[in-house]
């Protein structure tokens, strides 16, 4: 089954990962935890601070669901 | 007409109490935008080689942006500036609040303050009303106590900053306070008016500022924060602000811990921003027209007192928390407090006071010196040497100017542990593995703050280790060591980046935190002022300023140059002690390389010199 998720990269991922869209709509050929899915961007897992869904802080190990808007927040940068 | 600026500079010669209105040069808005572009060229063009930062010679420049007092997010920045008490170079401070909007409603872009007053006193600006009252009741009071008798005594309406009694004193690393909570924290620009004797500054502003086209710029501000509203962060952020990097500093190595003997403290889930909802917070708190509010009022109980405090931010967290020890958000939040009512900057004070700790510890100092016993994690003994310091009392005198005098006068090796560059304690990021974090430290043209560029991210970006992994296994001397190739681009363009917000007068953690786009700034920049600028132009002018104070440094600090970039000696030879990064520290060969790659990207010489012909560029003179 193919699973469809949109991401949003939040915060400073956007300087860090210049060559991510803001928001990118992706085709998954199989369940994946935000863990994968952040590995999966080529993201490093230390830059994600929270990752939500529906507005909750979700555990990364949580699998995705199909349709599902997963935002990624990077740590504050500094202040 | 000038659109979006007042227009107007206003200058106070405390000494003969005379005042000076002139119009903004154009010269000024087109070189140097405004805020942290207006204090630098003003400073740089004012002050003499050899002037003494606490002598009536100094100047204090008190600075907004084009973009300030606007309807736009964040638009509530203010920025102070002086040659600096604590580095002998160039000083400056952002603070966010509400009097660079009242400064500029009641005409001016701009405040000069030049001479001594006679006596203690305070400045009120009431639109075209300006006069010098005696602040002698207010002599000794807190900060936040002395902003609340003058809002009595002129009016809720006046917007106010004040000093405490270490301003008063001279410390150099006094801060200005402002709101509450609010401070201008850094480089001592708070000494600098003790040194005038002004205790405070109220204003009070009701004009307006003209605008290139106000429907459309009130019709963008709203969609602005429209688009503020909407941004995936937005939600994230604003409940927890710069705490909620508390974990993550430690997670990855950079938690300055007990004198930065190590970045790892285990205690920080105590002190994160979980802790302030759950223990402390009453109520969020924000700037002038901030749609995301990451003051965090709350209440404080200790067993040594309690407070309403508007704080504590990572960097209170990481210095007060970290540094010293203090293992309670309670005693966190409450040793801020004391910091605010003195008037310290929390960075410099916290380290400072960690510094006498680790003195005491390695026999450096003794409780003849000090008066007592003191030990990492006392909130007494935290609170005890604030109060010394503010009061320049016994060793609080010599702790009153800042770990790179206090080093020299008590010898014994300690400057290895004074941790500051050029003068300036170090903010809230240990980065013995983090090289591109490190060399922002170093080339900071104010000293050792994070405000310049923040870089860490980018160094943690590129490590590939698993750091909680590492934490669980206990396998700390694992984690790579980050590269420093790359690096030294990467910190350039932040140090364009972060301080051209302070430039135009506005908040930049919309942007950093939770992404807001900054092509929305160039199409309202030219709705208020009439001029078309794309953010690669104005960074440009971004970078005109760096030039600047660099040469600020040259011309004032005598044999200035590349030995005035370098960490302390801990971060060259001594292994972070525990932690993710256990073992690590970036030897000064790496640092050198980073260097030399740094000024030849610069158009500096060797010894960091700004060269003639990167100077010409900029329309600068050597
Ligand atoms: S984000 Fe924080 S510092 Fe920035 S304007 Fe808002 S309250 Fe002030």
């Amino acid at each position: 089954m193919k699973f469809v998720v949109t991401i949003n990269i939040s915060g400073h991922l956007k300087d860090l990962y210049p060559h991510l869209e803001a928001q990118q709509t992706v085709e998954l050929e199989q369940p994946v935890t935000v863990s994968g899915l952040i590995a999966a961007r080529g993201i490093s897992s230390k830059m994600v601070l929270f990752a939500t869904i529906d507005d909750r802080i979700v555990d990364k190990q949580l699998l995705v669901e199909q349709s599902c808007t997963i935002n990624l927040i990077s740590p504050p940068a500094g202040g | 007409m000038l659109y979006g600026y007042a227009g107007k500079i206003l200058k106070v010669n405390l000494s003969t109490q005379e005042k000076d209105i002139g119009d903004t040069p154009s010269e000024l808005v087109e070189n140097y935008l405004g805020g942290r572009g207006f204090v630098a060229r003003l400073l740089y063009d004012l002050l003499e080689p050899g002037t003494d930062p606490l002598g009536p010679d100094n100047v204090v420049v008190v600075a907004t942006g084009p973009l300030s007092g606007h309807l736009l997010p964040g638009s509530g920045k203010t920025h102070f500036g002086a040659l600096s008490p604590a580095t002998c170079g160039y000083g400056d401070s952002n603070m966010g609040g509400h009097f660079g909007p009242a400064l500029k409603y009641a005409g001016f872009d701009c405040l000069i303050l030049e001479g001594a007053a006679d006596q203690l006193s305070t400045l009120v600006i009431d639109d075209d009303e300006i006069k010098i009252i005696s602040a002698g009741s207010l002599q000794g009071k807190g900060a936040i106590d002395a902003e609340k008798e003058l809002k009595e005594q002129l009016g809720e309406d006046f917007q106010v900053i004040t000093i405490g009694p270490a301003g008063e004193n001279r410390v150099a690393y006094a801060c200005i306070s402002h709101d509450f909570g609010r401070q201008a924290g850094r480089t001592g620009v708070a000494a600098v008016l003790g040194s005038k004797n002004i205790k405070a500054v109220a204003v009070r502003g009701t004009k307006a500022i003209p605008l290139y086209d106000p429907q459309a710029a009130l019709k963008k501000g709203e969609e602005m924060y429209r688009v503020c509203f909407g941004k995936p962060g937005f939600k994230t952020w604003t409940p927890y602000g710069t705490a909620s990097i508390t974990g993550w500093a430690n997670e990855v190595g950079a938690f300055p811990t007990r004198n930065f003997q190590t970045s790892y403290a285990d205690f920080h889930h105590k002190i994160n921003g979980q802790a302030i909802i759950d223990r402390l917070l009453v109520t969020d708190k924000g700037c002038f027209g901030c749609p995301t509010p990451c003051g965090k009022y709350g209440h404080a109980k200790t067993r040594v007192g309690s407070a309403f405090v508007e704080g504590p931010e990572y960097e209170s967290i990481a210095t007060l928390g970290g540094s010293c020890c203090l293992e309670e958000i309670e005693e966190v939040a409450y040793a801020n407090y004391v910091c605010d009512q003195l008037g310290l900057d929390t960075i410099s004070a916290g380290v400072v006071v960690s510094f006498a700790m680790e003195c005491f510890e390695k026999g450096v100092i003794s409780v003849a010196d000090i008066g007592r016993e003191i030990s990492f994690g006392s909130l007494e003994d935290v609170v005890y040497l604030l109060e010394k310091i503010a009061a320049r009392e016994g060793i609080g005198a010599i702790l009153a100017g800042g770990v790179k005098p206090a080093a020299a006068a008590f010898g014994g090796g300690s400057e290895r542990y004074a941790i500051h560059v050029k003068g300036l304690e170090w903010s809230g990021y240990e980065c013995r593995n983090a090289p591109g974090m490190m060399l922002s430290y170093m080339t900071a043209d104010v000293g050792a703050h994070h405000n310049r560029s923040w870089a860490l991210g980018y160094d943690v970006s590129q490590s590939d280790a698993d750091v909680s992994e590492l934490i669980e296994a206990g396998a700390g001397g694992a984690l790579e060591v980050s590269s420093p190739e790359g690096k030294v681009d990467h910190v350039i363009s932040m140090q364009h980046s972060r301080p051209l917000y302070d430039a135009l007068g506005i908040c930049r953690l919309q942007t950093m935190e939770i992404g807001f786009e900054t092509f929305h700034y160039e199409e309202v920049f030219e709705l208020i002022t009439g001029r078309r600028l794309t953010w690669q132009e104005m960074l440009a002018i971004s970078e005109r300023i760096w030039q600047l104070t660099r040469q600020f440094n040259v011309k004032h600090i005598a044999g200035f140059g590349r030995s005035w970039d370098y960490p302390p000696l801990r971060f060259m030879e001594e292994p972070v002690t525990t932690g993710p990064n256990k073992g690590r520290f970036l030897k000064k060969e790496i640092l050198d390389q980073m260097l030399d790659e740094y000024y030849e990207k610069r158009g500096w010489d060797e010894n960091g010199i700004p060269g003639a012909e990167v100077l010409a560029r900029f329309g600068l003179k050597p």
